[in-house]
């Protein structure tokens, strides 16, 4: 397996942010969350024009030719840019680090540009770490306020395919206003797995019961993730559920 | 086509499309702390593990000590072990006089059925992990460690290593001419219902070490 | 080629009737949970864990690389130690010649140590049906021979029963008083098991480890009935896969340490034998009273393809490294809440989900590689570190590609690449999409409603759909620029 963790980069001053299709159309605050987060940390942002989707829900269910066309076009566009591109998904993140690796092998040409690319992309809160930038808090907490019980939820793409692990933690243990609460199991997949959650409901909605009941035990507030995937499909578990718990994207409390 | 030609007739084409990951071309040794260790501590090691595995352990500082220790294991008792060459501190002996019954060489199935202790040497005392090396030979049957409910292992300080490859090692000269290596650590055990533990399903349940000088 | 038999329910079935057996979940929980727990203890506490792990799967990879001239080196090594070594292509001729022995030696009786292989092959129905009486010895899989069951774990076969499942078993098969006390069910299978082992004529193993260098094979267990199996009988059969072989013995001590601490925690198994030949036969002018070596009159070791040249073939070559540990098993959310028997054939868990539709061929056994998450727990804990996800994925494109894939997942995809690839075409279709979704929806969220299409059918069984946003990050960002 190639080395998850790319070379830090020099601190750099403007990004290229790849929005990605569920955060653009699901979860839209998380990418507005992410891009104010970067501003507030010094970066300019640019969004390359034309982005949609890194492929991955094709490349997952085997349809390598409809992945092929939609991660050239993608990996194009943004190799017509330069600087760290930086994405608020850790599943995509990993798709276009080392899924592009194995869906490309038997291109050689283009292998190459997409190993460029590669070397530039970088997870949200991956990059703000590398950064050494944590961004500033936009007011102190007053201090009676009670903090927000926050459970992190690593997503697996982000923790084992990238290896990153302590950046989101490290960044949500640094708010004076959030108290992270541990969760049983808290490494366990959520059940997510793209298209595995609608073709194989029967098992997903059992992982999803376990993490639910994982999370309502740990008495978090709040659970938090890299991954808009598991964010809408632990959201949807705990609403049909009728838990309290909120779900929302990293960026969002770090605002 | 012979079996053995078409499979590594397939094997051959196989490997000209397999898809194997790369080898690394060297990689560094393996570290042991404990082989860099003082021979010393090999032994205090050993009666760690084994007291850890439920092995109840005797030490005893001189061959008369061991003897008594082994006698009063087997006193009146029917008992399976090495043959008296094979066995140290001239324990062949204390046997013959102290069991009920002694089987130290060929014997009928029935006879080793019945057995109640079984004594061995060893051939390596692995510090690690408080394993026992016994090589099976003409001289060392594998019944006296494997069919009666009590296994009492002698174990001498000379035969004392730090781990497993250093056993493997020692014992380099020894195994290709046995039928078999037999590594024991601690009793016979099955936790296959509901993972609890029980000892002593099909090997001994209880396991003796006396470790002399 | 074998597809599933066609007694197997499909696997939607196997999955439903699984994830609603709360019993299941709670054995299968626990057993796993606990095996998590022992074998993270067992590594932290190994020193240079990485390193010996590295080595390990140095020694898998060597081997595959090499296999061909390593079989030949395997078998010369041991036939010079005494070792009859046989070669079958497949099930059929891997029962044959275990029958052929059997009754070259007039053998009736056979006692079996647990053997993952020979369940493959499904030998056991092969010797009952040559008159060969077969009785498993490891307690396990004694208990699921007694239930004509299959067991469910390659490690733990009976992870799947409790206590009492086991006390009911021995009662109704033994014909003995009612016990559900591990200790009492334990001390009854030895009793019972003893008298097999005596009077056994044919001893039947598998093999965890080949080792080439010395032509012996390397097996391991905890109860002891591997040393009862390899040295009462007077003959003894094993039956080893062609990817079981390690190059010397100093990599088979590595693999031993790794199979134990991966499988169940220990840092070795009780029993650790390496089998080299049959028993020695004193030379002759020996003097008289030398005793005889105990130990099988005769040792055969069986070399099994049946699919793993196929494999090896191909992208899914890696999975041959597999040690058979089941740590894979253990941590894998999948098999938590399905168990083993939704399997559907010998090899559970993410391990099984690679290596079925690989040994078997894919036709018959496609969802097994689509029921995964990918979430990646089972390359962390992989002793030898197999890639599992990578291949889970390639056997999924296989799918894809030989077919046949429905309809709709075609088109799905194919409307997918063609968005996907057209900006301005995909804001039109999530619009449409948002539009539909709304009518359907109750504060922004779709919830289980009946006459849902397809996909969302899918996800709203589980949980709610949420309602794509009216104003997508695009339409924030360029409204922000002052660009379209």
């Amino acid at each position: 397996m190639a080395d998850a963790t790319p070379h830090p980069s020099t601190p750099s001053r403007r990004v290229q942010f790849f929005p990605t299709c569920l955060v653009n159309d699901f979860l839209p605050e998380a990418g507005i969350a992410s891009v104010e987060l970067l501003e507030r940390a010094g970066i300019e942002v640019e969004r390359p024009r034309g982005l949609t989707c890194c492929g991955q829900p094709a490349y997952n269910a085997g349809f390598r030719a409809e992945a092929k066309r939609v991660a050239r076009r993608t990996i194009g566009l943004l190799a017509r840019t330069v600087g760290p591109i930086v994405v608020p998904s850790g599943s995509c993140a990993d798709m276009l680090v080392h899924q592009c690796e194995e869906l490309f092998r038997d291109e050689p040409d283009f292998l190459a540009i997409a190993r460029a690319v590669a070397a530039r992309v970088r997870e949200l809160t991956q990059f703000l770490v590398e950064q050494s930038r944590p961004p500033a808090a936009r007011a102190a907490a007053a201090p009676q306020r009670p903090r927000t019980r926050v459970a992190y939820h690593p997503s697996c793409h982000l923790a084992r395919g990238l290896g990153v692990t302590k950046a989101p933690v490290d960044l949500l243990a640094a708010r004076a206003e959030l108290e992270l609460v541990p969760v049983a199991d808290a490494d366990e997949c959520c059940g997510f797995g793209g298209m595995f959650s609608v073709k194989q409901p029967e098992i997903s909605g059992a992982m999803l019961d376990r993490k639910c009941r994982a999370l309502e035990a740990s008495g978090a507030e709040v659970v938090a993730s890299c991954d808009a995937g598991c964010l809408l499909h632990l959201a949807g578990g705990m609403r049909r559920r009728g838990l309290t718990l909120r779900a929302c994207h990293v960026a969002e409390l770090l605002g | 086509m012979e079996a053995r030609e078409e499979i590594l007739g397939r094997v051959r084409a196989a490997l000209r499309t397999a898809r194997l990951p790369a080898r690394p071309a060297s990689l560094p040794p393996i570290p042991s702390a404990l082989e860099a260790a003082p021979p010393e501590t090999w032994r205090a090691r050993f009666v760690a593990e084994l007291l850890a595995l439920g092995v109840a352990v005797h030490e005893a500082t001189t061959p008369e000590e061991v003897r008594e220790l082994v006698r009063t294991r087997v006193a009146g008792r029917r008992v399976r072990s090495w043959a008296r060459a094979a066995l140290p501190y001239d324990l062949g002996a204390t046997l013959a006089e102290a069991s009920a019954s002694l089987l130290d060489g060929a014997a009928e199935r029935a006879a080793l059925a019945a057995a109640e202790v079984g004594v061995t040497g060893v051939d390596a005392a692995i510090a690690e992990t408080g394993t026992l090396a016994l090589i099976a030979a003409p001289d060392r049957p594998r019944t006296a460690s494997l069919l009666p409910q009590t296994h009492v292992a002698v174990v001498r300080s000379a035969d004392l290593v730090p781990n497993l490859r250093s056993a493997l090692t020692r014992l380099r000269g020894a195994i290709p001419a046995a039928s078999a290596l037999q590594l024991v650590t601690g009793p016979s055990r099955s936790a296959d219902i509901e993972l609890q533990l029980t000892l002593g399903v099909h090997g001994p349940g209880e396991l003796v070490v006396v470790l002399g000088p | 080629m074998s597809a599933p038999p066609p007694a197997l329910p499909p696997f939607a079935e196997r999955v439903r009737a699984a994830v609603g057996d709360a019993h299941l979940h709670e054995a299968i929980d626990r057993a796993t949970g606990q095996l998590q727990a022992r074998r993270g203890a067992a590594f932290a506490s190994l020193e240079a864990a990485d390193l010996v792990r590295d080595h390990a799967r140095a020694a898998k990879l060597e081997v595959l690389a090499r296999l061909d001239t390593m079989l030949e080196q395997f078998e010369a090594n041991a036939r010079a130690n005494g070792i009859a070594v046989h070669w079958a292509r497949d099930a059929e001729e891997a029962q044959r010649l275990v029958v052929e022995i059997a009754r070259a030696a007039g053998c009736r009786r056979a006692v079996k140590a647990k053997s993952m292989v020979t369940e493959e092959i499904h030998l056991n129905a092969a010797l009952e049906a040559a008159g060969i009486r077969v009785v498993e010895t490891d307690l396990g899989e004694y208990v699921v021979q007694l239930r004509a069951d299959r067991p469910s774990h390659i490690i733990l076969p009976i992870i799947h029963l409790t206590k009492e499942d086991v006390g009911r078993t021995m009662e109704e098969k033994l014909a003995v008083p009612y016990t559900s006390a591990p200790q009492e069910l334990c001390a009854l299978a030895r009793e019972r098991l003893r008298a097999e082992f005596l009077e056994a004529d044919l001893g039947i193993s598998g093999g965890n480890f080949a080792i080439v260098e010395s032509g012996s094979l390397g097996l391991v267990s905890n109860e002891g009935n591997i040393r009862m199996v390899t040295t009462l009988p007077r003959v003894h059969v094993a039956l080893v896969g062609i990817e079981k072989l390690v190059p010397t013995l100093v990599d088979w001590e590595r693999m031993v340490q790794v199979l134990a601490r991966s499988a169940t925690g220990q840092k070795i198994t009780v029993y650790t034998t390496l089998v080299n030949g049959p028993r020695r036969v004193p030379p002759a002018g020996t003097p008289a009273g030398r005793i005889v070596d105990e130990g099988p009159e005769q040792v055969h070791v069986i070399l099994l393809d049946h699919g793993r040249s196929a494999t090896l073939a191909g992208d899914e070559a890696e999975i041959l490294a597999c040690i058979r540990c089941g740590a894979c098993l253990n941590v894998c959310p999948v098999f938590r809440n399905i168990g083993g028997h939704a399997y559907g054939d010998t090899y559970p868990g993410p391990m099984g989900a690679v290596l079925t539709p690989s040994l078997r061929g894919l036709p018959g056994w496609e969802e097994l590689p689509q029921a995964s998450s990918l979430c990646g727990a089972c390359r962390d804990v992989c002793p030898v570190r197999i890639d599992l996800p990578r291949m889970l994925l390639s056997l999924r494109a296989k799918g894809v590609e030989r077919g046949p894939v429905g309809l709709v997942p075609r088109l799905f995809m194919k409307a997918y690449a063609f968005l996907a690839t057209r900006p301005r075409l995909l804001r039109l279709a999530m619009k449409l999409a948002r539009a539909c979704a709304r009518r359907r929806a109750r504060d922004g969220w779709v919830e289980r409603t009946p006459g849902l299409p397809g996909l969302l059918r899918g996800w709203t069984e589980q949980r709610d759909f949420k309602v794509p946003a009216a104003r997508t990050f695009d339409d924030w960002w360029e409204r922000r620029r002052g660009s379209a």
